[in-house]
C-alpha cells in the first residue's frame, strides 16, 4: 500500500454532506489543512437527500426548543454567508380546524420565546379553505448541491483537498493516537496520514466509529419525500401542529417538494419509497390541498436522518429523538465525531467540530464562518450552445466544467435529468458525449445506472402523467434507441 | 345494420387510423375523434412484429414464434395477409415501405447504432437483411446522432465498416434546429440544392459504391422525391436513420394518412370522449356522436387509461376503472382484454401484450384483425 497522501500535519474529514464539508471550510478557514473524502460525490449522503428546507425554527417550538433556536440563528446567518444558495421564500404555517385554539397559542408564545417573528397571513390558493388560521414566518428554501458546490470551491480554493469516491475502509493508530486513514478508491486502498480525524459520515457514522471500535449512539429514521412538477405555491407551506408526517410543501425553482415521514430503519442506504408511504403522503397532503392528486408528480424519494439518541432518552418514535447534535470525542486520540442536526444547522455543528479540533490541534484562531462569505460559482455561459438536456436548459458547455464525472455525478452537478422527463430524451446525450471519454461500454454502463436510478424514483410515484413519461421513456429506450432490455428481465 | 349508420373510431394512433381505412374499405362511413396526436410522431413509423425472443436476442424469423402467435388466435396466413393488408394501405396512403421477400425480420439501424430486427419499414429508413459497409453524414447541431458512437456501435455489431463525416449547418443554421426546422428547409428549393451540394463535397473523396445513411431530417413532403434526386446524383442509395421524438418518418405517416383519410369522406373531430355505450359516444365539450363505436385509445401511454394515486385505472373512454398489479412492469400490458360486445376494443388499449419488447405494430395489427374477425362472425351470425 502507498502513503500517497498528506506527509504534513493534516486533518481528515469523513463525509462530503453538509456537515463535513461545513467542517472542513471552518478548519481550512481557521488555517488548519484538511482533506475530505466520500465514498460518492458531493451529497451522496442525506444532504443530497432532503426536502430543502432552510427552517426558521418554528416548526420545533412545540417539542424541541434546542433545535429552534439553533435554527432561528442560523437561518439568518446563512442569509448572509451563503445568499446565493439561500431563497427567501418565507413560509406559512396553517392549523387545520382540528388543531385546538390551545395549541396554536402555545406555539406563537413559543415562537415569541424562540424570537422567531410571525405575523398573521392571508389563506393561499388551492389550500383547504378550513385552514384559517395562518401565520407567516421567515422560512427559506436551501440550495442544497449548489452550496456543497460552493463550500467545496472554497475548500480547494484555500488548499484543501476533496478525494470523492474513497470509502474510508480503516483507522490505524500509533501510540493511542489517530495516524493513518486507509480508504479504497478507485485504485485500490490508499493511505492518507491523519493528525486528527473528523467523523461527519452522517447515517453512516455508526459504521466509521466502529473502525476504531467506539460504538455511537445512532438511531437512523428514513423520511419519503414527493416531487412535484412546478412551483404549486409560492412560500413554504407547514402545517401548523406538533411534527408528523406529510407537513411541509416547498417551492424548490420550478418544483415543489411534500414530505415527509419518519421511522425507524436500520440501513444508511435511501431506502426505495413503498406505495403505502407514498399513499399515507398523498392522504395526509389531499386534507391540506384537495387537488394534489391532480399535480404532476415527477417521482419520489427517500433520506435517512442520522439522530442522536441522548443516554436515557427511550423514545419509541424517532420523531420524539431530538433534531438538535452533539460532538464526541473517543479513547482514540484525536479522533472526533458529529451526529444529529440538521442541514439548516450545518454552520453551528461545523463551528463546534472545529472548535474541538482546533484546541487538540493547539490552533488558537477563532471560528470565521459565522462572517466569511462562500465563493460565488464559476458563471459557466449558456449562449449557443445546443442544450442537451432542455427540461433543466443544461448545455454542452456546462457539461465540460464537470468533464471526467460519471453521469450520475454530472446529474447532481448540473442538474441534467431532473425535469419532467427524467432523462428520457438528455440521457442518451449526455451518454454519448460522455463516451468519447471513457468509450462506449463504460459509458453505456453508467446509462444504465442512470436509467436505473431515475426509473425507481420515477416508478415510486407512478401515476397521472408521470406513469405516461415512463411508458414513452420505455418505448424510447427499447424500441427507437435499441437500448438493452436485458437487464430489467 | 344498416350501411348509413357510421362508426366512431376513437383514437388517432396508428390502430385508429388502420381500423378506419380498413371500415373505409368496406365501404362503411367513419368518424374519427381523438383528444391527441397518438403516437406516430413520436416514432418512426418502422413497423415491428416480434423483434426479441424471451432471452431478449434478435429475431430473425418472426413466424417461428407459434407460442406468441397464437396469443391472439391467428394463423401464419391471416398474419400475411394482414401485414400486406397493412402495407398496401399505407402504399394508397402515399408510403412505399420495404419487407424481406420470404417474411423475416429486416435488420434497421437505431440513431445509437444498434441493429433492431424490423417487419416492414418505409422506403426512406435504412433497412437491409445483411449488414453491409456505409457512410454515415450528418452535421452540426443533431444532437441525437453521435456519429463516433454510432460508427462503433456498427461496427460492433455487424464487423462491417462505417465511415462517418460531419459536416456543419447550411447559412442561416443555428444550434437550436429541431428535426422539423430541418425538414422545412430541405423541403425548400433552396434546402434541397444545399443538401445536394453539400453531399456531393462531402463524399468527394470516397469513391466506395455503398449506401449513405443520413440523420432523419430529409423534409417532409418531398422526402422521396429528394431521395431519388440523390440517388441519380451521387449514384449510390441514400437512406436515413430516425432520430427520436419528434420523429419525421412517424410524422410523415400520420399526416399522409390523415389527408388520405380525409380526401375520403372520414370526419375528425378533435374532443375527448368521457362515455361510451351501444349506441355512440359522449364529448367531454359536451356533444354526442351517435354510430358503432371502436376504442383505439391506447392504453396508458396513449391516453385510454388513466392512473391514479390511489392506484385505480381509469378507462378514461369509458369511465369505468379496471385492474392493474401495482407491478410497473405490468404497466404497457394495460388494457380491456374482454372484448365488450358493445364496442371494439383495439391497439395499445386491448392490452395483454407488452408492446415494449415486442413491437407496438404486431400487437396493433393483432387486434385489429380480431376484431375485423369478431366483426365478421358477428355480421354473419346476424345474417343467418
Ligand atoms: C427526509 C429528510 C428531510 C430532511 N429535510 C430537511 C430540511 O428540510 N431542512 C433541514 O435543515 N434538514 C433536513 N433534513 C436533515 C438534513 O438533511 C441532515 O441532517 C443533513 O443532511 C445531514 O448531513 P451530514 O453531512 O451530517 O450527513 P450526510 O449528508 O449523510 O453526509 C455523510 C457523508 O458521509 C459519507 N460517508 C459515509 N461513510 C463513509 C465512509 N466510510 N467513507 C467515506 N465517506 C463516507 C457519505 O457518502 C455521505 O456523503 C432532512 C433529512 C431527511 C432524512
Ligand atoms: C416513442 C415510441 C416509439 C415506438 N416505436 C415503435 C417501433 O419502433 N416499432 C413499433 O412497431 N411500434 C413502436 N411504437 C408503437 C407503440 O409501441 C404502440 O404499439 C402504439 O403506440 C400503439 O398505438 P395505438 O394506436 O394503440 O395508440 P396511440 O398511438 O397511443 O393512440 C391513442 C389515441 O387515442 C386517443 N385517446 C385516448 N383516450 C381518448 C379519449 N378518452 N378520447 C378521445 N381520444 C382518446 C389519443 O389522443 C390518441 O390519438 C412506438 C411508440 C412510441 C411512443
Amino acid at each position: 500500500m502507498r502513503m500517497k497522501w498528506g506527509k504534513w500535519l493534516m486533518v481528515v474529514v469523513i463525509g462530503a454532506g453538509a456537515t463535513g464539508l461545513g467542517v472542513a471550510w471552518d478548519l481550512m478557514l481557521r488555517g488548519v489543512p484538511v482533506a475530505v473524502l466520500d465514498q460518492g460525490d458531493l451529497g451522496h449522503g442525506t444532504s443530497g437527500r432532503f426536502h430543502g428546507l432552510l427552517h426558521s425554527g418554528a416548526r420545533y417550538v412545540l417539542t424541541d426548543a434546542v433545535a429552534a433556536r439553533q435554527c432561528q440563528t442560523e437561518n439568518l446567518r446563512l442569509r448572509q454567508v451563503a445568499a446565493p444558495y439561500i431563497e427567501s421564500t418565507g413560509g406559512l404555517f396553517a392549523a387545520s380546524p382540528d388543531v385546538s385554539e390551545n395549541l396554536v397559542q402555545n406555539w406563537l408564545r413559543g415562537c415569541h420565546d424562540a424570537k422567531i417573528p410571525v405575523a398573521p397571513a392571508s389563506p393561499v390558493q388551492g389550500m383547504n379553505a378550513q385552514w384559517k388560521r395562518i401565520y407567516e414566518v421567515n422560512d427559506g428554501v436551501i440550495n442544497g448541491y449548489q452550496l456543497l458546490q460552493a463550500l467545496a470551491r472554497g475548500i480547494r480554493q484555500g488548499g484543501g483537498q476533496i478525494l470523492t469516491h474513497r470509502r474510508v475502509v480503516g483507522a490505524r493508530p500509533m501510540k493511542g493516537k489517530i495516524h493513518t486513514i486507509v480508504m479504497e478508491g478507485p485504485d485500490g486502498l490508499e493511505e492518507m496520514r491523519a493528525d486528527a480525524v473528523v467523523n461527519a459520515a452522517g447515517p453512516w457514522a455508526g459504521h466509521v466509529a466502529s473502525l476504531w471500535s467506539d460504538p455511537l449512539p445512532l438511531t437512523l429514521s428514513r423520511g419519503i419525500m414527493l416531487l412535484f412538477s412546478h412551483r404549486q405555491t409560492p412560500k413554504v407551506i407547514n402545517r401548523l401542529d406538533v411534527p408528523g408526517d406529510g407537513d411541509i410543501l416547498v417551492p424548490h425553482h420550478h418544483i415543489s417538494i411534500w414530505g415527509t415521514t419518519d421511522t425507524e430503519t436500520d440501513s444508511p442506504k435511501a431506502p426505495t419509497p413503498s406505495h403505502a408511504e407514498v399513499a399515507h403522503l398523498m392522504e395526509r397532503g389531499l386534507a391540506m390541498f384537495p387537488d394534489m392528486g391532480e399535480w404532476r408528480v415527477l417521482r419520489s424519494f427517500s433520506g435517512v436522518r442520522p439522530l442522536y439518541r441522548a443516554p436515557g432518552n427511550l423514545a419509541r418514535e424517532t420523531r420524539h429523538i431530538s433534531r438538535d447534535f452533539v460532538v464526541l470525542d473517543h479513547p482514540l486520540k484525536g479522533a472526533f465525531s458529529v451526529i444529529g442536526g440538521k442541514w439548516t444547522t450545518y454552520r453551528l455543528m461545523a463551528e463546534q467540530v472545529a472548535d474541538r479540533v482546533a484546541a487538540y490541534l493547539h490552533y488558537a484562531t477563532p471560528c470565521q464562518t459565522g462572517a466569511v462569505p462562500l465563493p460565488l460559482a464559476n458563471a459557466v455561459g449558456v449562449g449557443a450552445d445546443p442544450l442537451l438536456c432542455e427540461c433543466e436548459s443544461v448545455s454542452k458547455s456546462q457539461l465540460r466544467a464537470f468533464e471526467g464525472l460519471s453521469l450520475s455525478d454530472l446529474r447532481t452537478r448540473t442538474w441534467f435529468g431532473m425535469g419532467p422527463c427524467q432523462g428520457t430524451f438528455c440521457g442518451h446525450r449526455v451518454m454519448q458525449w460522455r463516451s468519447h471519454q471513457i468509450g462506449e461500454e463504460a459509458a453505456s454502463k453508467e446509462l444504465a445506472a442512470f436509467r436505473e436510478e431515475r426509473e425507481r424514483g420515477m416508478c415510486a410515484a407512478l401515476w397521472g402523467d408521470n406513469a405516461v413519461e415512463w411508458l414513452l421513456q420505455r418505448n424510447i429506450r427499447f424500441q427507437s434507441l435499441g437500448e438493452s432490455q436485458r437487464a430489467d428481465d | 345494420m344498416p350501411m348509413t349508420e357510421p362508426w366512431i373510431i376513437v383514437g388517432k394512433g396508428p390502430a385508429g387510423l388502420l381500423a378506419a381505412s380498413l371500415l373505409l374499405e368496406q365501404g362503411h362511413r367513419v368518424v374519427v375523434v381523438a383528444k391527441g396526436q397518438g403516437s406516430l410522431p413520436l416514432w418512426s413509423g418502422a413497423l415491428d412484429f416480434y423483434s426479441w425472443d424471451t432471452k431478449q436476442h434478435p429475431v430473425k424469423a418472426p413466424y417461428d414464434h407459434a407460442d406468441h402467435l397464437s396469443g391472439l388466435s391467428l394463423n401464419r396466413e391471416q398474419w400475411q395477409a394482414g401485414w400486406e393488408d397493412w402495407r398496401r394501405i399505407l402504399q394508397k396512403v402515399g408510403v412505399q415501405t420495404q419487407v424481406s421477400p420470404d417474411h423475416e425480420n429486416l435488420l434497421s439501424p437505431t440513431l445509437s447504432g444498434v441493429l433492431v430486427p424490423r417487419y416492414l419499414v418505409p422506403e426512406w429508413q435504412y433497412a437491409v437483411t445483411d449488414p453491409e459497409p456505409v457512410t454515415v453524414v450528418s452535421w452540426d447541431g443533431i444532437l441525437d446522432l453521435d456519429l463516433h458512437l454510432w460508427a462503433e456501435r456498427y461496427q460492433q455489431h455487424t464487423k462491417m465498416a462505417a465511415k462517418t463525416i460531419q459536416r456543419p449547418g447550411p447559412q442561416g443554421w443555428t444550434a437550436r434546429w429541431t428535426p422539423l426546422h430541418w425538414a422545412g428547409y430541405l423541403d425548400s428549393e433552396s434546402g434541397r440544392r444545399w443538401l445536394a451540394d453539400d453531399l456531393e463535397a462531402a463524399l468527394d473523396d470516397t469513391f466506395d459504391q455503398c449506401p449513405v445513411l443520413v440523420p432523419q431530417i430529409i423534409g417532409i413532403r418531398h422526402t422521396e422525391e429528394i431521395l431519388s434526386d440523390l440517388r441519380v446524383r451521387l449514384g449510390r442509395p441514400v437512406k436515413e436513420i430516425p432520430l427520436i421524438a419528434p420523429c419525421l418518418g412517424g410524422v410523415r405517416i400520420a399526416e399522409r394518412w390523415k389527408e388520405y383519410l380525409l380526401g375520403h369522406g372520414v370526419r375528425f373531430v378533435a374532443d375527448e370522449v368521457v362515455g361510451v355505450d351501444g349506441f355512440g359516444v359522449q364529448l367531454a365539450t359536451g356533444g354526442a356522436l351517435s354510430g358503432r363505436v371502436v376504442l383505439a385509445t391506447g392504453g396508458v401511454l396513449g391516453g385510454g387509461f388513466r392512473l391514479q394515486w390511489d392506484r385505480t385505472v381509469i378507462n378514461t373512454a369509458t369511465g369505468q376503472s379496471i385492474a392493474w398489479s401495482g407491478k410497473p412492469e405490468d404497466l404497457s400490458c394495460i388494457g380491456v382484454s374482454d372484448a365488450n360486445s358493445l364496442w371494439g376494443v383495439v391497439g395499445r388499449s386491448a392490452g395483454g401484450w407488452d408492446g415494449d419488447r415486442h413491437g407496438g405494430a404486431g400487437h396493433v395489427l393483432g387486434t385489429v384483425l380480431a376484431w375485423v374477425n369478431a366483426m365478421h362472425e358477428e355480421v354473419y351470425c346476424a345474417a343467418r
